[in-house]
Parts: C-alpha cells; structure tokens; sequence
C-alpha cells in the first residue's frame, strides 16, 4: 500500500500462541470496528479490553497514521 | 439414582455429632451453601451472637450436585456471622474437600459449641471421631496437614483448616484445604479458631450417585474441548489470573499506593509475564476442572526460598502486596504469600492493611515508634515480613493490625480519615470501582463486605459483541451497558447477576467455569443440575433460590444492627483518578450512587429509606416463615 493508507501499531497482550504483528497497514479511512474484525481476535473484539493510543475508543472512530492499539484480556475480576 | 443429602452436626462443646436428612424440598429450594446456613442461623442463632464466642454457628457447606464429577463445581462454602464485618459472613474455596466430604456421605457440617481443648474432626465414610489436636495447635497449615496424614495413615485424607492467623484470633485469618485454596476474607478462620477446631478431616471412598451420568460425561467432555478453546477458558488456563496487572496498569486503574495512584511504576515486574519467569513454575486445577487456573510458584535464592506445595500468588495478592504497597520484588511477593498461606491470612485484608499504615505514617499521623520502630512506608519491601509474623502473634502493632483496618484506624483515632478502604469492615479488593460501576455497587451491597467475587465485572457487558450478552443474553440482558455509568440500566444488569451469581456460589460452582466469565453455557449449567439431581429444573427456578438468600442475608444482618449507611463505598472512590486513561471521568459522582442504591433497594422489593425486605417480597419468594425475623 502506498499514500492511501495508514500504518497502525499493535500492542498485543492476550497472552495467547498465536501473536498479532507488531504493526499493520490498512487503506486510510477505515475504523477502529472495522480493523479490530480483520484481526484473528478469538471469539470477536468484544471478549477483549481495546486501547486506542492507551484510551477506550469507540469502535466508529477514524484510524489516524500511526495510532497504537492495545489488546488487553477482558478486566473482569479473579 | 441421585444422592441423599445428609447434614452432620457436630457440637463441640458436649463432643457430641448427630445427623439429619432434610426433606427434599428445603434442598431443592434452598439448593447448597448459604442457601443452607442462612436459614438455619436466622432459626437458630441469637441475634448479636458474639462472632468469636461459642454460640457463633459456623456452617462448612456444599451443594446438591457436590460430589458429582462435573466441570467446575468443586466449592466447599463456609457461612458464619463474620468477626470482621459483624455480618452475615460467607466465603468460597475450591480444591477437593467438598466433593470428599460428599464421598464420605455428607453434604453439610454444621458445627455448634466450643471444644474445651484444641480438637480436629475425622470423617471416614460416615462415621465421625472428634479427635484430640493440642499438639498441632500453633503449627503451620504445612506441618499439620503431614501429621494429621501420618497419625490416620492416609495420605488421601483431605484436610480443611485453620493456621495461627485463625488460632490467634486475627480477624481475616482463612481456611484452607489442600494448603492452597482458601476460604479467604471475612474472618472465617478466626471463627473456627476460636472453637478450638484445627481441621475438619474428610476421606471418602463411595462414589456419589448421579440421575444421569452419560450427560455429565458429555458436559465433562465440552468443557475439556470446546471449553477450553473460548478466550476465557484459555486465558484462565495459561495464565491464571494475573494478565489484569498488564490490562489494569495499561489503562491507569491499577489500584496503588494506597488508591492515592492507579498506575504502578514496578508494575512491569509483577506482570504475568515477568511472575512466569522468575517465581511460576506450573499450574494446577481443583477436583474434575480442565481449566486448571491456580498458580504454583517456587523460589530458591539465597534471600528467599518458596514451597510450592502452598500455590502461588494470584492477581488479587500481587495487588494487594505489591501495586499497593509499592512492592515490585516478585521473590518477596511469592514468600510474603507463602508465609500468608502457611498461617492461613488474607492476603487483601493484609494489604490494605498494611497500606493504610504506610499511609498513614507517611501522613505524620502515626510515628515510626507506634510501629515499633519499623520503616514503614510505601515501597520498603523489608518491613513487610517482619509485619505479617508480628499480625499472626499479635505482637507490637501486630495486635492492633490484626483487627484489620478499620478497628486499626479507630485505635489510631483516625476512623475519620478519607483514606481507609473498606466497606463494612471488610478491606476493598483489587478492582476499582471508577472504573467498574457495578463492582461498585456490589462493593456496597454485598451482604458480607466489599468483595470482587460478588458479581460479574461491568467490562464483560461493554460491548455487544461481549461475552456478556452474546453468551449470557438469557439472563435478560440485552444491550450493552457502559461500566462507567450508574443509570436504571446498570442497577438492573446488577440486580439480575446478583441472584445468578448467588446461585452460582450456592451451588458449590466456580465463576470461573460458567459464562459470562467463563465457558459453560446457561443451558448446560440447568442441565448439569438435573442430570445430577434428577430434578427438571429451570433457570427461573435456580435464579430464584439464589434470590431467596440476599433476602435472608439482608434479615440476618438488620437484626445485628446494620443498615443502609453500612452500603457505603469509600470516600476515595468519589474523587477522580490522579493519573490514567480515566483521569477527568471525576471518579464516581456521589448523587448518582445514591441513586442506584435507592433503586436497587426498590427493585428487590426492599423499602427505598430503610433498605428492609418488604413482607410482599418474602412471600413471593416463599420465605414467609421469616418475616417475624424481620
């Protein structure tokens, strides 16, 4: 991809084998929803704690040139 | 054929046991655990009974369906007016005493009196024998459960006890059964010690009768395999509980220095990751559970050395020893739980403890001489040894910090102080409610104190895609519900996983195993009952059991006094986060708590201004005999 896309970083923490890239490229333009459902997130982005550039973010929201994603295991107690 | 339920009654005092078979239906109404003892303490117990005196029944319960070899039921529930809380008081274990107890013919001990000398109590296959415990009376949970083995010649026997915390009399000393999975919090320890109980001992050799074994195979065989392939079953499975340190520091909620910061900068050092290579060294499960989410840890340095026959610290230790004391010495923090577990204490209780403390000392409140001469401030890991033996021998300040935080912070003369973390006595756990709305509030109602286990936390219902409503939408929640806010919606989610959880608890099931937190469908939850029981039961019908007991817990603790002011929540929790992803939210708004408590209080049927249970309620739920308690 070239001038219409956007580099996104990825902090992946679900302590899971299989690790996310550390970065991706998707075409500029495309949402927080729309990346998270390109990802190989086990069960879907809902059974995760999402951090967009270290803040809960609404998943409609416009991905900008290198904003940082965090994926956390769900924080619900134990 | 399904099993008999059999209550064994033990008094210590006249060192006499009997037994008693309830009728069907008080089982199958009241099904297991505090569904059990309420009843039987509101009948049978004094209101203002003294928590330490003989006249405090202490109930060691499990559920119809203990026994069973299914997938993570393995809990033995203990029920007793709490000496911490001066509540009713309840807690959970998992490990492999109650599916014993249920193999040696009991489903329930309730054990009444005071024994004149240190005893324990053997159980083998129905018959039992009060036996003589003097000289295991001030040993650690390690040495007494290899004598006791030795002394009966059986190493299968499966010792439930108490350490020094619950014979000294410190009012958040455990139970433990197979010296890694505690009843914690609440002070049950401390009741059992001072009926001069060491161990509850059970060995049972007959297999309990199931209605229809195959389908609990079945279900066996799901959670083992397609089970463990959901997040949650994974996670739990790989790493514990500790990936919260990671998730709770990422986004600034990491409960530290006392609450005065939510992120903690050691906390690189007691992540998971960073626990799994310096103090981990496998995992282990409770009785029939695939899951296998306990921590073991071992450390052999020249400074620290830990059995791991006394598990591993889990988030809730790492937090309330570590983030919270500003502690990042993972060796320290795997032999301060040991010490914690070999004496049977709260690791919690004791962190806040501890904190409130420090805090208090580095406030110029209470001087370096009242803690006998120790350094006792935030991030001085070296004190924190030395302060957990002088608590356990209530020696120094040890006496006062036995007590717990709050009768700590009124000796202090500091009761008035915003910075103590408790609600009815009970230390706040690792989970902040600013960030969790309705961990809050069940914070504050809990009938026996602020605890994490109370409920589900509001993160599971955050989005619609979630476990919570794409899982667990036949419990009646539909949509998403924000964790920050406090609105109608939120009281309602809260109010609806109130009486499922308690059936969860009731039942002798691990949150752990059932959704929304863990993998086993609703549907095969009803059907592990009645495949058990034999009973065609449905989840209306278990929901409303576990709905029967926060009203006979809300009876049990009116009558010792407590009332709606008791459902509070610390006054820091109204002010906004210092630091974090959350800084500006302004923490949570006072007015709108008030609120959400006088609607709940409502939607149960309680009086708004009193919070009492109103008679109408009782008899819907067919509680009527207990409305004179009222």
């Amino acid at each position: 991809m070239s001038g219409h896309s956007v580099r996104i970083k990825i902090r992946d923490w679900r302590g899971t084998e299989e690790r996310m890239p550390p970065e991706m490229e998707m075409p500029s333009g495309t949402g927080l929803g729309d990346f998270l459902e390109t990802l190989p997130l086990a069960g879907g982005p809902g059974y995760y704690t999402i951090l967009l550039n270290g803040r809960p973010a609404e998943r409609k929201i416009t991905l900008q040139d290198g904003d940082e994603i965090t994926i956390l295991p769900l924080s619900v107690g134990g | 054929m399904a099993k008999k339920n059999r209550f064994l009654f033990i008094d210590l005092s006249r060192s006499k046991t009997w037994e008693e078979e309830p009728d069907g239906v008080f089982c199958r109404k009241f099904l297991g655990g505090r569904g059990w003892a309420l009843p039987y303490l509101l009948k049978n117990q004094k209101p203002k009974t003294d928590p330490l005196s003989p006249e405090n029944i202490l109930v060691v319960a499990t559920s119809v369906i203990s026994g069973a070899r299914g997938p993570a039921m393995p809990r033995v529930i203990v029920c007793a007016k709490s000496p911490l809380t001066g509540a009713f008081g309840e807690s959970e274990a998992g490990g492999y005493w109650a599916p014993e107890l249920n193999k040696a013919g009991f489903s329930a001990v309730f054990v009444l009196g005071k024994a004149p000398e240190p005893v324990y109590v053997w159980i083998k296959d129905g018959s039992v024998e009060i036996k003589k415990a003097s000289h295991l009376w001030g040993k650690e949970t390690g040495e007494t459960q290899a004598l006791i083995r030795n002394e009966l010649d059986d190493n299968r026997a499966r010792v439930l006890q108490i350490g020094p915390a619950g014979e000294n009399g410190v009012l958040y000393a455990n139970i433990v059964n197979e010296l890694a999975h505690f009843n914690g919090r609440n002070g049950l320890g401390a009741v059992m010690g001072s009926k001069h109980l060491k161990a509850l001992v059970v060995r049972g050799t007959k297999e309990v009768p199931v209605s229809k074994p195959e389908r609990v195979k079945e279900i066996n065989a799901w959670t083992a395999t397609e089970g463990l392939k959901k997040p949650a079953g994974e996670l739990l499975r790989r790493h514990g509980t500790l990936p919260l340190v990671r998730a709770f520091q990422e986004m600034g909620v990491l409960p530290t220095r006392n609450w005065t910061r939510s992120i903690f900068w050691g906390g690189e050092k007691i992540s998971a990751e960073n626990l799994h290579e310096t103090i981990y060294i496998e995992s282990k499960g409770c009785f029939a559970c695939p899951i296998r989410c306990k921590r073991r840890a071992e450390v052999n340095t020249d400074k620290y050395q830990v059995d791991p026959r006394f598990g591993g610290p889990e988030f809730e230790t790492v937090g309330a020893l570590g983030s919270i004391l500003e502690i990042a010495d993972p060796y320290l923090l795997a032999k301060a739980n040991e010490l914690c577990n070999r004496y049977a204490l709260d690791t919690i209780s004791l962190g806040m403890t501890v904190g409130w403390l420090m805090e208090a000392v580095e406030r110029g409140l209470v001087t370096p001489e009242e803690c006998d001469g120790l350094d006792v401030r935030f991030g001085n890991g070296d004190v924190l040894i030395p302060l957990i033996k002088k608590i356990v021998n209530r020696q120094g300040i040890g006496e006062k910090m036995a007590m717990g935080s709050k009768r700590l912070a009124r000796e202090m003369g500091l009761e008035e102080e915003e910075f103590l973390m408790e609600v009815k006595g009970q230390e706040v756990p690792l989970h902040d409610p600013r960030a969790k709305t309705g961990v809050g509030l069940g914070y504050a109602l809990a009938d026996y104190g602020a605890d994490h286990l109370v409920g589900p936390h509001d993160t599971v219902f955050a989005s619609a895609d979630g476990p919570g409503i794409k899982e667990a939408s036949g419990l009646g929640i539909f949509q998403a519900v924000d964790p920050l806010s406090l609105g109608p919606e939120k009281v309602r989610l809260f109010y609806y996983m109130d009486l499922y959880w308690r059936l969860i608890d009731m039942l002798g099931f691990c949150t752990f195993g059932f959704v929304p937190r863990g993998p086993i469908p609703l549907e095969m939850m009803v059907d592990l009952v009645r495949a058990i029981t034999g009973w065609p039961v449905s989840l209306w019908e278990l929901l409303k059991a576990g709905e029967r007991t926060i009203h006979l817990a809300r009876i049990f603790n009116m009558r010792e006094g407590l009332s709606v002011k008791d459902d509070r929540l610390p006054a820091r929790f109204f002010k906004d986060f210092e630091e974090g992803a959350l800084r500006g939210k302004g923490g949570i708004n006072k007015e709108q708590f008030e609120k959400a408590r006088e609607m709940r209080y409502g939607m149960m049927g309680w009086d708004p201004e009193t919070g009492r249970p109103l008679p109408e309620r009782l008899y819907e739920l067919d509680l009527g005999e207990f409305v004179d308690e009222l």
